[in-house]
Parts: structure tokens; sequence; C-alpha cells
């Protein structure tokens, strides 16, 4: 099972808690600009959701690379990688 | 070998100063007279001496078109120190440099300039005129020219290639001598010449014209204006001009963007032209228009003084093209790469030996022997000679591409591409093609009003010519001297990025470690895109740009592209760059000082550069992790579509919270008051007493407004004595100092007072500067004390006055520089505060660039006294 594999499913239903978004219309090309609420504001409630469900910190680097659905995934990939 | 007075090359032109010498200011019509020129010249020679210069020591000048800076440059050679003219502003932004590679014992200038530390401590900063008293002292005693010999340096040139390393060529008094007295042989100069100077002194071409004029016992005329060139044209008849000197923009310039068919010019007796090749059809359009005026045309190189060959005008109707033949003291050799001699007829490169030809590079003796041998100058230019002795150049060495197998020369490209009808200038350039081996980029403008579609352009090429591509621009970049500048030409790299791609470039790049020089590129190609952007999408800002004295797509430098009053953002509605329904979000400014608030408007991609861009600096200051953050407001300031300059600072480092805690409420009455309990709760969990092992995880964000911090934190606090224990609290505050002023708190006070409540140390407190306009970039205060322009924007402190950038020490206006917002016109903003330059660079910090400290409002008198901005803020209606 690949990375994206793994992770996916609960970005996916990240985004639905977060921002409301149905799971299957999310693609890993998602950015920022295709979402209403995905602002500087949404995007923080959005990591933080992403902190508490894999159990994960970002530093503030981080969270300015999160633009778009494929760096989510593998920003949070990384760390749960070198968690393990 | 004991020198004598007659070597002084400075000592010669004053001797033989005539009757008629004099020096004029056009724009200001401020005369020197023959009577004052000599002792003028000899008094500021006697004031470097009497400043303890001593022979051969190198000076700085700082030169702008002035009698002034011509009186300090001869005044130096005369007093046999060593001249070293560099443009005024390159001196202002790249004073230590300059010091550093020419070892300068002195710098004069015409203002005050003292850019960044000197560290030798010993150079002498000399400004402005000698007054009354200084002058009535040196004149009596005019010193006479000090001794020289043929060999001794006069000046140390700036050579114009643009490759950033300052380069000086080492130009002695014998070689001075030689190539003056050639020129004014090879153009008959006489003591009723008179010059209309164009050119900067530190540029060797406007060098040989003033000094072949004066020499003669001429004249010269400085004009500032040719921005304007009517205005230049019209003061050449006014004073009586007999000379025009320009590079072939200044040609192309009076040619189509001027009335020089309608402005007659009966007293001017000759042209020159020199500084790169004027297309033939060019030098035929102006002998047309002026067929009583001798037309010159010169070839030459900083290395070799000046002047190398002279076209004489009687003999254009065979020898069009031709640059003339060599000056008569002059041998020159046409070479194969061998170095062997070649037959007339026969390209090879151009080599020149003779009096003018130079010693070398000032210590760069690798580039020096690279350059000069047993006497030859290799000009690393290709030429060929015919049976007269006519030179023709073919182009730069290197600058050749080899086509389908052919040699082509891009000067002959640009020759050609510009004798389309409908073509005011073309550049050429080389990249790698898969078939033809090498295939041309041409960067060509149109005349004005002009429409060529770009296969008419590919049909009248020459059918050898590979062409990648044809690039319709408005304008090609220029250096100073008005030299098309090779290196500014865009890139192939460069003009695929995306505007996008650029700014993010920009804000991911080390924020303060850029040498000042590569912020300014950056910065520069930036912003003028956006000025594009904005002109086209907003036609008041349009025109308000027009208007501005220089055009933006020609400005060398950031300092003069067009900038707006920040008070142009209290337009309602707001100035916007996009359409409504972009619109995200407007932020307004407190309108605590002015009855209007600013109001500035962002779109997603704006509003998303300023996070990034506030968390890129402050990320610099506390570095990248995480923190509790505590928030000394209430929750109420944030959200809404519509922000205010306290909350969007909270907002602003939200993305360094972990958890974010306000510690304000509001009370029935409408007032804030603190909530203890918060606060006790959040200094228990992270501060020093909590049973907390990670180190990290202890490190804490504050953040308030500064008056709200004082008055509800930290003197409630203080009067109970109490310490809340946060060692590793990083305590950011910003907002201004105008509320606690009536409580009398300075801000060191404030600082330590604030550290002291918190019980970290003071260094740990950091009061930073934003306004709402200047979205995305805040000032922090470093270790220093001092705030620093982050790479993506940059700040310049002008005069009030007169809007020049002031010297390091000075006090002016901020305008401060973003490339961040594309929604707004908020690019380049001339603020309503005032800061004192601290240095152009070398903060002790370590981070580059300028360093200013903030020194309040522009009191009201003074902004009445900026008269042209309040007249350039009416254009925008």
């Amino acid at each position: 099972m690949s990375d994206t594999d793994r992770v996916l499913p609960k970005v996916r239903e990240a985004f639905k808690t977060v921002f409301d978004i149905e799971p299957q219309s999310l693609t890993l090309e998602t950015s920022a600009g295709d979402i209403p609420g995905w602002n500087s504001l949404g995007h923080l409630s959005l990591t933080t959701h992403l902190e508490q469900t894999f159990g994960i910190t970002f530093d503030v680097d981080e969270l300015m690379e999160m633009e778009n659905v494929r760096e989510i995934v593998r920003i949070v990939s990384a760390k749960l990688s070198r968690k393990a | 070998m004991t020198g004598t007075v007659e070597w002084n090359f400075a000592g010669r032109l004053v001797e033989r100063l005539g009757p008629g010498s004099c020096l004029i200011d056009a724009a200001t019509r401020r005369t020197i007279c023959a009577e004052d020129l000599p002792r003028l010249i000899a008094a500021y020679g006697a004031a470097f001496l009497s400043a303890g210069l001593c022979k051969g020591d190198r000076v700085l000048i700082g030169c702008s078109l002035t009698p002034s800076t011509t009186l300090v440059y001869l005044g130096a050679m005369y007093a046999g120190l060593v001249a070293v003219p560099v443009e005024d502003r390159e001196l202002r932004e790249s004073a230590p440099k300059l010091l550093e590679v020419t070892g300068a014992k002195a710098v004069w200038t015409e203002t005050t300039v003292r850019a960044g530390r000197n560290d030798k401590g010993s150079v002498c900063w000399l400004q402005g005129e000698l007054d009354q008293g200084e002058l009535d002292q040196e004149v009596r005693t005019m010193i006479p020219p000090a001794d020289c010999v043929a060999g001794d340096l006069a000046a140390l040139m700036a050579t114009s290639g643009s490759t950033g390393i300052p380069r000086f060529v080492m130009v002695t008094h014998g070689n001075l001598i030689a190539n003056t007295e050639a020129i004014i042989r090879s153009q008959g100069l006489a003591s009723d010449d008179r010059a209309m100077l164009i050119l900067p002194l530190s540029y060797c071409f406007g060098a040989s014209v003033l000094h072949t004029h004066l020499y003669q016992g001429g004249s010269v005329v400085f004009d500032r204006r040719f921005m304007f060139p009517d205005r230049v044209l019209h003061a050449i008849n006014e004073f009586g001009c007999t000379t025009f000197a320009g590079v072939p923009t200044a040609y192309n310039v009076l040619l189509r963007r001027s009335n020089i068919r309608q402005i007659a010019l009966p007293g001017l007796k000759r042209f020159l032209q020199a500084g790169g090749a004027l297309a033939p059809q060019r030098i035929s359009e102006m002998r047309a228009a002026f067929p009583s005026t001798q037309f010159y045309v010169m070839y030459g190189q900083t290395e070799a003084t000046a002047r190398i060959s002279c076209m004489e005008p009687k003999r254009w109707g065979e020898k069009l093209g031709s640059v003339g033949r060599r000056l008569e003291n002059l041998t020159v050799s046409i070479v194969d790469e061998d170095g062997n001699n070649l037959p007339a007829g026969q390209v090879g490169e151009l080599r020149v030996k003779g009096a003018s030809v130079c010693s070398g590079y000032w210590n760069d003796p690798e580039e020096t022997r690279r350059v000069y041998s047993d006497g030859w100058l290799r000009t690393r230019d290709l030429a060929r000679r015919d049976e007269e002795g006519y030179l023709w150049i073919e182009g730069r060495k290197g600058a050749f591409l080899k086509m389908k197998g052919i040699r082509v020369s891009l000067a002959e490209v640009e020759a050609r591409v510009t004798a389309i009808p409908g073509v005011y200038e073309c550049a050429a350039r080389g990249v790698d093609h898969p078939e033809a081996g090498e295939a041309l980029v041409l960067f060509v403008v149109p005349d004005e009003g002009a429409r060529i579609p770009e296969g008419e352009i590919r049909r009248l090429l020459l059918h050898h010519w590979a062409v990648d591509s044809i690039r319709m621009v408005s304008e090609l970049p220029k250096t100073s001297a008005g030299k098309i500048s090779l290196s500014s030409l865009p890139s192939e790299t460069k003009t695929c990025m995306q505007l996008e791609d650029k700014i993010e470039r920009l804000l991911s790049t080390s924020l303060y470690r850029l040498p000042p020089e590569e912020r300014q590129a950056g910065l520069l190609e930036v912003l003028r895109e956006e000025l594009d952007n904005a002109c086209e999408q907003h036609s008041g800002y349009k025109n308000y740009v027009q208007h501005w004295p220089m055009d933006y797509r020609t400005a060398g430098k950031v300092a003069d592209l067009p900038f707006l009053p920040v008070a142009t953002l209290k337009a309602n509605p707001p100035l916007s760059l996009v359409g409504a329904n972009e619109i995200k979000r407007t932020l307004t400014s407190s309108a605590t000082t002015s009855q209007l608030p600013s109001r500035v408007v962002l779109d997603s991609k704006t509003a998303r550069r300023t996070t990034k861009g506030v968390v890129a600096i402050v990320r610099d200051f506390i570095g990248p992790a995480r923190r509790p953050y505590l928030v000394v407001d209430t929750p109420g300031y944030i959200g809404g579509s519509t922000l205010g300059a306290r909350g969007a600072a909270i907002q602003g480092l939200q993305p360094f919270a972990s958890e974010t805690i306000y510690c304000l409420n509001v009370d029935a009455h409408g007032e804030l008051v603190l909530d203890r309990d918060r606060l006790r709760e959040f200094a228990e969990s992270f501060g020093k007493n909590a049973e907390n092992k990670d180190p990290q995880d202890a490190e804490v964000l504050v953040y308030g407004f500064t008056f709200v911090l004082w008055n509800h934190l930290v003197r409630p606090l203080l009067e109970e004595n109490i310490c809340l224990n946060l060692g590793k609290a990083w305590i950011l505050h910003s907002g201004g100092w105008k509320r606690l002023q009536n409580q009398a708190v300075k801000k060191s006070q404030f600082n330590e007072r604030l550290a002291q409540v918190f019980g970290c140390s003071v260094d740990r407190v950091i009061d930073f500067y934003g306004m709402v306009e200047t979205v995305g970039v805040i000032y922090p205060d470093c270790c220093e004390g001092n705030k620093h322009a982050p790479a993506f924007g940059d700040v310049i402190v002008r005069n009030p006055l007169t809007l020049e950038p002031v010297a390091a020490g000075e006090y002016g206006i901020v305008q401060v520089c973003n490339v961040l917002p594309t929604s707004f016109p908020g690019n380049l903003l001339l603020t309503d505060d005032m800061a004192q330059v601290i240095a152009y660079d070398g903060c002790l910090c370590g981070r580059r660039g300028i360093s200013f400290r903030f020194a309040g409002r522009i009191p009201e008198a003074e902004l009445r006294g900026c008269g042209n901005i309040q007249s350039k803020r009416s254009l925008m209606n």
C-alpha cells in the first residue's frame, strides 16, 4: 500500500470535516483556490485537524508548503514514516 | 625621473582655458565663468591636500552632470591625486565596495553620502561646494599643479562591462594628454566650441567631450534632462552649443521621440556618436535632417582612455557603416586567433597601440594580462580594415552565432532588423538550437504607434539565419550611459517564468542575506512586471505612471519607479486591480492620526502571499517551531471579511501557534479587561514551574498591540509585582508609540518592563512595525535595534523636499516596496512615516541591505512641503 493510499482517505475526511467537501471530489491536484473557505484561517483549522488525526505536529515551514492536497499527503507521509 | 608641471593633464587644461571657457548648468543656468574656473579647480585640489591627501591617493567622486562635479574631478587631478569618477547613485549604494576596490582615501559627493561603515576609519568624506570662506582662503594662495610624469595615474575609470564587479582602468596623465589632443585634431575643435553634455563624467566618452572642449579653450553645458529631449534641444540653442554627443540610444530618442525635425539647431556644428553601433540608416536620417551639421562617428574603449578611431563626415558617401580611421597617434592591427597580422579586408581582432592606450586594470593583474600585452590592447572587437585604412567593426568577440554552419555577428543582425521600417530598436542574442546549432532570439521595439507583425520581420531576415523567437517589447533595458544592457535582457528561463513564480522565488530566497545589488535586480524585474499589470488594469494609475518623470520600463533602480503616496489608498471605493467578485478580504487601517482609514483589497492570491510573507519574516527572528500563542487581546478581533491592523497582526502570527489563548475580555462597559485566570493558567502550563521536560515545548509566543499590552497587562502586573515566569517567551508587539507618549513610556523602558513581567530576557521582546497598506511585510527590530527589509521588499528613505534617497545617517520619509500585492497598487508606497537610515549595508546582526529606525509621523508642515507628491496625487483623479 503506497503512502498516498494510506494517507489520502484520512486527508479527505479532514477536508470533509473542516470545509464540508465531498471526499470524492478531492484529488491530489486540489489546491487552496479550488475550495471555498480554504483561506489562511481555514488552513489553520485544517492543519490542526490533521495534526490531531495523525498525531503529528507541523512546523511553520511545513504549514506554508501544504498548498495543495499532493503536498499535504507528501508532508504527512514523511512525518508518519519518521514517527514509525 | 622628476616630474614637471607640463605633464599634469589638469594643469595643462587649466593653462589652456580661454576667455570664453565656462561651465554652465542648463537647468539652473548657473555659470562658472572663465575668471573663476582656474582658481576654483585649484581651490578644490587644495582642499583635498589640506584634508591630508597626498599625491597618488585616490578620490572617489560621486558624479552628477554638474559644474561642481567637474571642478572636483579636475581639481583632484590638478593636485596630483587620482580621480575616480563614479555615478553618484552607484556611490550611494556601494560605497563600502568601491572604497575597498579602489582603496580611496577620500570621497566627494554633491550631497551627503555616508553609506555603510568603513572599517579603515581613515577615509575622509567631503561634500558639496566649498563655502565662501574656504574658497577665499584657497584662492588667495592658488596652488600650482602638482608635478607629474607622463606615467603618473590621473584617473581610474570604471569599465562599462556590466558584470557586476567594478573594474577600473588606470588612466595616466600621458594617456589623457595624448587622447585629448588627438580627438581635438580629428574634430577640428576650436576655442569657440561649446559642448552640450548629457553623458556622465564617469563614462569615458562623457569625460572625453569635457576634456577636449576645455583643453581647447572652449566651454561645456551640462543638461540632466535628456528624458525630456526637446528641453535639451532648446538648451542647445539657448546656450549656443556647437557640439552634441550621444550614444546610439540618444540618437534613436532624438529621431523618434523628440521634435528634432521641428527644432532648428542653426548653431550646432557637429554631432558626435560613440558607445556602440548606431544603425547606418539612422546616421543617414540624422544627416538628412541636419545637412549642415557634421556627423562624427567614433569608436573607442575605456581601456584606451576614450577614443580610438574617428569617421570624418566628408566620406559618408562611401564609408557609411565604418567607424573611421585610427586617431593619428595610434597604431592598429587586425590579427587572427594566433596573433598574426591579417591583410586588408579580412576580419580579425582589432588591436591598438599608442600613447593613449592605458597600462591595465587597477589591482587586477590577471585581467590586465588577458587584455594588454607588449603595449597592445586587445579590444576583443572583431573588425576589418579597408585599403584606405577605414575600420569596420563586425561585432564583439564572442558576440557571434554559428547558424547552419555560418558565422553571423549579432551586431549585423541588430543593424539589419533595425533597418526594417517600423522598427525602433532591436537587440539580438543567441540560444542553442537542435537543427541550426544556434539560433536568434530577437527583442524588437516597434516605432511608436507602429504595428509590425512578427511574420513580416521573419520574412525580411536573411534566409540562412535561424530564428528561435521574436519578442516584441516596449523598451530595451539600458545602462545609465544609455547603452543596451545585454545582461538585463530577459533570458529564456526568465521569460517563461510566470509572475507568480517570480514572487514565490523572492519569498523563498534567503530573506535578509541577499547582497543589495542582487536584491535590487530581483525586485526591479518583478516590480516592473507588476507595474505593467497594474497599468493595464487601472487607467487612472496608468495615467499617473505615465506622468512620472522616468519611464519605469527603462528605470535602472527600484528607487526610480513611480510610487504612490499612501493617502491614495484612502480612496473610496478602494483602488482595486481585480474584479469585485475576486476580492476576498478588505483590510482597513486604524485611522488614529488621519481622518480616513486606508482600505486595501486582497484577492485570494495576494492574501496567500501576505500570510507567507509575514511567516517568512517572523520565522527569521524566532525560528520555525509552532508554540502556544498568547494573544493579549480579545477573540473579537478575528474573522469576518474586513480586518483592521490589530486583527491582521494577530492573525499574521497565527501560523506559529500550536494553540491560541486570548487573555483579554470586554466588560459590560465595552472596556478591555485582563482575564487573570486564563493568563495564570497559561503561565502555569508553559512557565518555568511547569513539569515540562522538553525545552522546545516551553517556548511560547506572545503578541499584543503595544498600548494594549502596556495598559492591560504590563501596568497592572507591575503594580502587583507579578512575574509570569515564561522564560522562553517570544514577545512581539506592534502598533506604535503614539498613544503611549502621553504616559511618557520610552521604547527601551517598555521592552524592559515587558521582559520583567514575563520573566524573560529583554532580547526576546521584539517591536515590529507594520501597516495594513504594506500587506505581508512587517519590520521587526533586530538585536541591534534596527529594522530591515526582506528580499521581497525594500525600503527607501527619501528627503522630504527633494524626494531623493537620503544618505546613511539622515532622516527622511519612508517608502516601502513590496512585490506581494497584485490586487491593489500597493507595490511602491510613500508612507507618512519618517525614519533614519542607519546604514545601507552591514548591520551587525548579519542582515544585509538597508538598516533603519522609524522616527514618527511626518509633521504636517513637511507633508505640505512635498508639493510634487500632492500634485501627483491629483493626477489619479
